[in-house]
């Protein structure tokens, strides 16, 4: 059963990635996006611009560079 | 005074609300790589939907339920938790998305116990990793 197209060694090194982010950052996505926010926290929503312009980013360049490599 | 006891009905109600977190994430399509990464790309908004809905529903929580009760149901009493602001938070939250793959594999943590061997659950136990870490 696929779920997704994503390899598995890029969730791997992502999930490592995501933990760590989350515990340098004090919070993960749903941390800083979702309690953070909701409380009206500043910090909080710099670290909500800063991760999803860096995940913006990085998806449409991950994107730009395996098609290029297809 | 001390809201950090945990007692039976705490530990029964943060169960149910990772619980209905793993089920709401799920039913939103958040676990599915392709869906985030069509996100992230700019081909699907729905997932907006999904982080402002729950942030929108998270603010109406902080701010109603300490007028509308005197303290908290389980005990204890409403503390703010003031975020603390530093270089650290930067470079960390621009690492926790340097794969841009695995803003689900955040997001499906609280999935774990469900979550079966497929492809998509190896990053959740990477994740979970760095959770359990600290604690060792």
């Amino acid at each position: 059963m696929t779920l997704t197209s994503v390899p598995v060694w890029q969730l791997l090194v992502g999930g490592f990635l995501v933990g760590y982010g989350a515990r340098l950052g004090n919070g993960c996505t749903s941390g800083h996006g979702i309690c953070g926010l909701g409380s009206l926290q500043l910090p909080s929503l710099s670290a909500v611009l800063t991760f999803t312009a860096t995940a913006f980013l990085t998806a449409n360049l991950m994107a730009i560079t395996t098609k290029g490599l297809a | 005074m001390t809201p950090h006891i945990l007692t039976l009905p705490k530990a029964l109600v943060t169960l149910l609300a990772g619980a209905l977190f793993g089920f709401g994430l799920s039913l939103a399509t958040m676990v599915q790589p392709d869906v985030v990464l069509s996100f992230l790309r700019f081909q699907d908004w729905g997932l907006m939907l999904v982080m402002g809905g729950a942030a929108g529903l998270a603010m109406l929580a902080y701010k109603g339920f300490p007028r509308w009760f005197a303290r908290p149901l389980l005990g204890g009493q409403f503390l703010t938790q003031p975020a603390s602001w530093n270089r650290q938070t930067v470079i960390g939250s621009a690492i926790l998305v340097w794969a841009g793959v695995c803003r689900a594999c955040a997001q499906a943590r609280p999935l774990r116990l469900w979550a079966r061997a497929t492809p998509t659950s190896c990053g959740h136990w990477a994740a979970l990793c760095w959770v359990l870490w600290p604690m060792a």
